[in-house]
């Protein structure tokens, strides 16, 4: 099986997250605020494990290199990393480790890979501090995040509601839950999207300056959910403009959504149907991207502990697993422009 | 950021203003398939009732958009103005036949929030009676003058409480900030919308006995069920519940019925179609079902 270490490609790390050749690729934008600045975050959660959130992040990240972004995959999935696997690349010496607990930059802690503009940083090593950050370290973790001068950060979260996992999915551009049509995956999906719901409407409502009004509406994060249109409508009754500025800011609260392993033709149906429903009880819109078919080879890919899109890129997961990567980019306008 | 309670009609058959009758039904049904009470895109968001509630308005939905009078005395209501109405009109004359049965369900059903649509030939033969497009702001009863309809037309009733408008206008913003701040609940059972089903109440059987302690089993929800004139068929297209549950539910056979997460669901949506208190029937049936000892997964 062909290998990649860290000394036979050192010839990419020249393209990784510092705006070498990749940047020119992708278009040139023009770096943003201080001169560094991830154009796109993307996220991939879930809420269940075993559900191939890994498997979609790296290949959907490998489709978006390849087509031309220069892509820093991020295993965030503290205590429970493997993204490296998925990628084919061996457990790297360096982790986000490295970077919670000495500091070292993310651009220094990333290792390349065997796709050309995609580098990996790898998940922490088993380390109770990093499974669990505390609020300090979490900030930390979400300034060199947004400060990553690539085109598209991708973060591949670990399951479960941790304050860490919902931060950085609300801190994406586009927070994408994978799914699998299967009661237990629906129910930890709803779960999920309740509690990232929860932590907007309470970040908002600090930003806002409304946290004593919206609090009683808000209740506990764990009694019933009132819906983002209650807490709008409490807030209004003291104070019209936050009212309307929190209702804008929900508005944008967008999640996207694919469904994995997809076997039978009423499957299909469960993406779509999972969006209509959040819509309808829950009053936000959100996209469905697609679904991937459960595929053979894409167990046997990460058997050989190769990537799905490297290995057999025209089995049918592979293809559309880069439609799901084209429709993400194409929710973006193009680079260069503003 | 509206609910399906707010929600207009075509939000919320997510269906475009003009969308033909066949399109509100392809709607409707694909709508009703993924907020079934087994459906997996529902499971752990809502309870059964806020499920049923939206089910319930997904019918109410339907109804008033397969209604051509009705649907174009909504489009005034939500303030769409009468131009595109009168182009849908157009539409509307190349189904006839849908506007035939769709007529007929409405007078015969009055305003009940049933299936759609139900055909009955006896029903069919007096659709004469059809509502041009001027009388949709008389079947709102905005700003008209008491009916000039006979007090016998078959469209007297609907004059009167036109279907679906008896509760709070959708998307009217006062309603909606007055509702807001009530946590999320099944709108209240609307007994007076519901008419007088099928068979005339006198050649009906009698309604049981349900003293307060009275346990609710197969045989009583059948007495109930005929006391309300409906068969098993009508019940089975109003809930979306198949007709081989409501069998198994009347014939009290525990063993073939689902595991008890979705019997509950069943037995609520049963409960409230028969007017039954919906927590009481189910908690009651389902302690039979765990008496007999039947396994559950």
């Amino acid at each position: 099986m062909k290998r990649f270490g860290l000394n036979n490609v050192v010839d990419l790390r020249g393209r990784s997250a510092r705006g070498g050749a990749g940047a020119d690729v992708s278009g040139a934008v023009p770096p943003g605020p201080g001169g560094r600045r991830a154009r796109h975050i993307v996220a991939f959660g879930g809420g269940k494990g075993g559900i191939g959130k890994s498997l979609v992040a790296a290949n959907v990240g490998i489709a978006l290199a390849r087509a031309g972004n220069t892509v820093l995959l991020v295993d965030a999935d503290l205590g429970g990393a493997n993204l490296h696997t998925c990628l084919g690349v061996p457990q790297p010496s360096t982790s986000l480790s490295d970077f919670i607990l000495r500091g070292v930059p993310l651009a220094e802690v990333a290792v390349p890979t065997p796709i050309e503009r995609l580098t990996l940083v790898s998940g922490a090593l088993d380390s109770l501090d990093a499974a669990n950050p505390r609020a300090k370290v979490r900030a930390k973790l979400l300034d060199e995040f947004q400060s990553q001068d690539v085109d598209y950060l991708v973060l591949d979260l670990g399951a479960g509601t941790g304050l860490h996992t919902l931060d950085f999915f609300l801190l994406a551009d586009h927070g994408v839950l994978v799914v699998l049509p299967e009661p237990t995956s629906v129910e930890n999906t709803y779960r999920f999207l309740k509690a990232s719901l929860f932590r907007r409407l309470q970040q908002l409502a600090r930003e806002l300056g409304v946290e004593k009004l919206a609090e009683p509406a808000l209740g506990s994060r764990d009694s019933a959910m009132r819906t983002p249109a209650d807490v709008v409508a409490h807030v209004r009754s003291a104070d019209a403009a936050a009212a309307d500025a929190l209702a804008a800011a929900l508005q944008a609260y967008r999640v996207k959504l694919v469904v994995n392993q997809v076997r039978a033709p009423a499957d299909e149906s469960v993406g779509p149907a999972v969006a209509s429903a959040w819509k309808k009880f829950f009053g936000l819109d959100m996209d469905y991207l697609g679904g991937i078919p459960y595929d053979d080879a894409a167990w046997r890919a990460v058997r050989k502990r190769r990537a799905l899109l490297v290995e057999t890129p025209d089995c049918e997961a592979a293809r559309q697993l880069s439609v799901v990567a084209s429709r993400l980019a194409a929710l973006d306008p193009r680079p260069g422009t503003p | 950021m509206k609910s399906f309670r707010e929600q207009t009609y075509y939000e919320l058959l997510e269906v475009q203003r003009a969308a033909p009758a066949e399109q509100v039904r392809a709607a409707l049904a694909r709508a009703l398939e993924a907020c079934a009470p087994d459906s997996v895109a529902l499971y752990a968001l809502v309870d059964d009732e806020q499920a049923e509630a939206l089910r319930r308005r997904l019918h109410e939905a339907a109804r008033i958009l397969l209604d051509q009078a009705a649907r174009a005395g909504y489009d005034r209501m939500l303030g769409l103005d009468a131009e595109p109405a009168a182009a849908e009109a157009a539409l509307w004359e190349e189904d006839e036949e849908e506007d035939a049965v769709g007529e007929a369900e409405v007078r015969a059903e009055d305003v009940s929030p049933g299936p759609y649509p139900r055909t009955e030939p006896a029903q069919l033969e007096s659709t004469a009676a059809r509502v041009p497009l001027q009388t949709a702001q008389a079947s709102l009863g905005l700003d008209t003058p008491p009916p000039r309809w006979p007090a016998r037309a078959p469209w007297r009733a609907q004059l009167q409480r036109p279907p679906g408008l008896s509760a709070p206008a959708p998307g009217l913003p006062q309603e909606r900030a007055s509702a807001a701040l009530a946590p999320p609940r099944a709108p209240p059972e609307r007994e007076a919308v519901h008419e007088t089903p099928a068979p005339p109440a006198e050649e009906r059987p009698r309604m049981p006995d349900l003293p307060p302690d009275v346990e609710f089993n197969g045989e009583l929800l059948r007495q109930v069920r005929e006391a309300r004139g409906l068969t098993l068929q009508q019940l089975a297209e109003r809930t979306r519940i198949g007709r081989s549950h409501l069998e198994r539910v009347e014939a009290d056979r525990y063993a073939d019925l689902p595991p008890s997460v979705y019997l509950r669901g069943i037995l609520m949506n049963l409960a409230r179609e028969l007017k039954l208190d919906a927590t009481r029937v189910s908690k009651s049936y389902l302690l039979l079902a765990a008496r007999s000892g039947r396994p559950e997964p």
